[in-house]
């Protein structure tokens, strides 16, 4: 059979003042069905050349492509114009569209459903289903360096080939325990060898687990996170009552810290706005001030949702308030989203945003 | 679904007609027409219709990428583009006469 190629004119219709004929594919309506036009970001051209992609999303959502560092939502363009697809003087394909690649959040979120389906705690032989990196990979479509960072700051940690969170309740306490095991022994380095000798019970790997959710480990010595030290009495707090009123909250606060944080933790330059930040807002409750539990790894990552959810909690932010909620959820900078969802109001001489959404 | 690249990438070209092509018949193998091209100005013929458009290269090329069973593959670019965004002109009698000559 003649080849395509041989039985038309090959001149190269770029050549000034070139004229040729132009004739459709004789697999044209094979050809047509099977090419796509894709508008690829400079970024995933530049991976394609070392290697593959992947492509992919739930059953009934947008498919989602993903580099090493991002992800894009593929999204059909449509068009009424007519676009022929030519190699040489041959028309491949005639098409009404183009798939463009817009840069998402991808929906990291799950990744946290998923693993809180079966938190690790003392009793992990109950534990249902849990899941490879692998598997989670291909459940949540998004980046290897997307995924990896969202795993590190949820405090997850890989046991025994699967990824897995702690139950928080669990977290607390053992933390807890482990906090006033190193007041009683008032060590001048913590080295996690000796932490684990005070702790049989609990396996090495989770011991580092734990210890990793509040510090470093550097070889064998354990160094504490302040910040985060502090924040097992918040999360302690909120165990128990979802909601306090201001006063009682920093009362009981300073109560719990001053009997676990271990006193070379302590560092009075941290005020309990910081502590709370990402854990919990303050707002105003039949007419007194309150702070209430809200962890911003744990309420919807979709944009609109989760700005409803800020808004039916508290209708009044500030903008370093919404900063902490809004950072990780939306490609678009903070100042375009408060200009898109918000409307600035004045109380005095504060700035605050209330939603544009209802 | 992945998505890899062929080892030959091939230089595609695209021409923009404004409006839906319609035809009646299959086009397997038929001919289009013929392309005047002069750089940035253009002519296309098509029947006893002429159209004129510009020639311009995509500052963000376009990769075509074709499937096959459950995978894709990029398997060319395409850098130019043509557009003729103004309806096709009949061809006068006596510019018929020559394009005749020309399509021959």
């Amino acid at each position: 059979m003649e080849e395509e190629g041989q039985k038309y004119s090959k001149a190269p219709i770029s050549n000034p003042m070139s004229q040729e004929d132009l004739f459709f594919s004789e697999h044209l309506t094979e050809t047509s069905s099977k090419l796509l036009l894709f508008d690829l970001p400079p970024e995933l051209l530049t991976e394609l050349e070392n290697r593959s992609l992947h492509l992919g999303g739930e059953a009934n959502s947008e498919a989602i492509i993903s580099g090493s560092q991002s992800s894009f939502l593929i999204r059909k363009s449509e068009t009424t114009n007519s676009l022929l697809i030519l190699e040489d003087n041959i028309v491949h394909k005639i098409s009404h569209d183009i798939y463009l690649c817009e840069k998402i959040i991808p929906p990291l979120h799950q990744i946290y459903g998923l693993l809180n389906e079966s938190p690790y705690t003392s009793d992990d032989i109950k534990r249902k289903k849990v899941y490879s990196y692998m598997e989670l990979a291909e459940k949540v479509q998004a980046s290897d360096s997307e995924i990896k960072d969202y795993l590190k700051k949820i405090n997850a940690f890989e046991f025994r080939g699967y990824w897995r969170i702690f139950d928080e309740e669990y977290r607390i306490e053992v933390l807890k325990n482990i906090m006033c095991k190193l007041m009683e022994k008032d060590w001048p380095d913590v080295i996690v060898r000796l932490v684990s000798q005070e702790f049989p019970e609990i396996p090495y790997e989770i011991l580092l687990a734990l210890l990793k959710t509040i510090g470093n480990i550097d070889r064998d010595t354990f160094i504490a996170d302040k910040l985060k030290v502090y924040q097992i009495c918040a999360h302690d707090l909120f165990n128990t009552h979802n909601e306090y009123l201001k006063d009682e909250f920093e009362t009981a606060f300073k109560n719990l810290a001053n009997m676990i944080v271990y006193r070379k933790y302590i560092n009075t330059s941290l005020s309990i706005e910081e502590i709370l930040e990402g854990i919990a807002v303050y707002r105003i409750k039949n007419y007194s001030s309150s702070v209430k539990y809200l962890n911003k790894y744990q309420i919807s990552y979709n944009l609109e949702e989760r700005l409803n959810s800020l808004f039916s909690i508290k209708p009044r932010w500030t903008e370093k308030e919404l900063k902490v909620y809004l950072t990780d959820v939306s490609i678009i900078s903070l100042p375009q989203l408060l200009l898109r969802y918000t409307k600035k109001i004045m109380e005095g001489s504060v700035v605050l945003y209330t939603s544009k959404l209802n | 679904m992945i998505l890899t690249k062929a080892d030959k990438i091939k230089d595609f070209m695209m021409i923009e007609l404004q409006g839906e092509v319609q035809y009646s018949e299959n086009l397997d193998g038929l001919k289009l027409g013929k392309l005047e091209d002069g750089g940035q100005k253009c002519k296309l013929v098509i029947g006893n219709h002429i159209l004129r458009g510009k020639a311009e290269t995509l500052s963000k090329p376009i990769a075509v990428i074709q499937k096959s069973n459950q995978n894709l593959i990029m398997v060319g670019m395409i850098r130019k583009k043509i557009i003729f965004s103004e309806r096709p002109a009949p061809i006068p009698d006596q510019t018929k006469q020559t394009m005749k000559q020309l399509i021959k």
